[in-house]
């Protein structure tokens, strides 16, 4: 799990999976990880866009004229 | 009893009771005789068709370009001079009507421009999926609540830190100002500033086409995204501004992607990787069956060079055989020693021969 990890962080790592997938290091060995990892990734982002909410707070100051 | 002043104390007694008479007022009138002098002092006549009054102000008091003709609301405090001439000493001025303004906005963006403020060259990029930005706005304006909904629609995680301002009138340049110069200096500082007002008269968004307040939005070390009014109306920020949106919403759409369109591309990923997958399982299998189907080639070829090899060497063997000599018209002599008298045994293809040496001599 990537509990720590920023939406963007997970796109990011999803996008390197990909990229692997279609590059000159893919490993038949190490296919069936990286697939079971975009997988469990792609379930992350979805349920955190789903469910993360924005942190909208007034800031503590007055910008009136002194 | 009538009152007797000095000269002096009549003039401080008079500029006394301006003060409790008007503590604040504004005067509607067209500018003339406008001057400035050493660079600091502002001079003008406010006049209409009943009168005209002389008017004072420092040069950095003038926030946005007035010229002769236009026609101006001064905010001014009455002030009689030590030399007895009455004048208004002037803390603000703002176009007023259409025509001026439109002026005015014409001469600021003339000037601003010729210095780069609005060149493209100056615009920065926005961070493609910032985590923290800054919202300037008034937080009771429906342009707030516009962005607000739509921010919230499409992306989440965000930590957005909104500095409550008003955006109208003539406070409103000064404190968007000290908003930018805090999200600016700030140790938590936001990715993106976002400036942000609703829809108006002219009037009402004359605001942002202050002098300072341009040249503010111009200096920010964190990019500016503004959306002010609506699609049609422009003003000097949303020129300097390094993002410039149509609305309040707009910006929103601009600043976040749309978390549908994200979740659909995420699964549009993970759903190509196993087509990917077993692309590469078919070209080994081609790799590997091209492998095998040239050594069964090979091994053929090799078997059949093996069999025609045997073919050919059975072939001479035979040809070399005691058997086929003897039917090619030789004879096989059998026998002890070859002396006159011995009988030896003759062979051929189709006899054996006893015969007795009658004669035997060297070649």
């Amino acid at each position: 799990m990537s509990e720590n990890k920023t939406i963007q962080q997970k796109m990011d790592e999803l996008d390197k999976i990909s990229e692997w997938f279609q590059g000159e290091d893919f490993e038949l060995e190490e296919a069936k990880g990286m697939l079971e990892r975009a997988a469990e990734l792609s379930k992350e982002i979805e349920h955190d866009l789903k469910t993360i909410t924005n942190d909208i707070k007034e800031v503590k100051k007055s910008f009136k004229t002194d | 009893m009538t009152p007797r002043f000095s000269v002096g104390d009549f003039i401080a007694v008079t500029n006394q009771a301006f003060e409790n008479i008007y503590p604040a007022v504004e005067i509607e009138g067209e500018v003339a005789s406008f001057k400035v002098n050493q660079g600091k002092y502002v001079f003008f006549d406010l006049k209409d068709a009943e009168g005209s009054v002389n008017c004072f102000m420092m040069v950095y008091q003038l926030r946005v370009p007035i010229e002769d003709g236009m026609k101006v609301v001064v905010s001014a405090a009455p002030k009689l001079t030590q030399w007895g001439k009455f004048s208004l000493t002037v803390k603000s001025v703002q176009p007023s009507g259409e025509g001026s303004l439109k002026k005015s906005f014409e001469l600021l963006k003339a000037k601003l421009a010729q210095e780069g403020l609005f060149a493209l060259e100056r615009k920065r990029p926005l961070p493609q999926l910032p985590e923290k930005i800054a919202v300037i706005s008034s937080m009771q304006a429906a342009g707030y609540a516009d962005f607000v909904k739509i921010i919230n629609d499409r992306w989440g995680g965000l930590d957005v830190q909104v500095a409550n301002v008003t955006v109208q009138g003539s406070e409103a340049p000064d404190q968007i100002i000290r908003a930018l110069r805090y999200f600016n200096t700030t140790d938590d500082q936001p990715e993106i500033i976002v400036i942000i007002r609703g829809g108006g008269s002219a009037d009402d968004l004359s605001a942002f086409n202050d002098e300072l307040l341009v040249r503010e939005i111009a200096a920010s070390r964190v990019p500016v995204i503004t959306g002010i009014g609506h699609e049609v109306d422009e003003s000097l920020s949303d020129l300097a501004a390094d993002v410039q949106a149509s609305t309040p919403s707009n910006v929103a759409q601009i600043i976040v992607p749309d978390k549908r369109e994200i979740i659909a591309n995420v699964r549009a990923t993970v759903s190509e990787i196993l087509p990917s997958v077993e692309a590469f399982v078919a070209r080994l299998k081609d790799r590997v069956q091209g492998a095998l189907d040239r050594n069964i080639e090979l091994a053929e070829s090799r078997v059949k060079y093996t069999e025609e090899n045997y073919t050919r060497l059975k072939k001479m063997l035979y040809e070399l055989s005691p058997d086929r000599v003897l039917e090619r018209g030789y004879a096989l002599l059998r026998g002890g020693d070859l002396n006159v008298g011995s009988i030896v045994s003759i062979e051929t293809a189709g006899n054996i021969i006893k015969a007795r040496i009658e004669s035997n001599e060297r070649k």
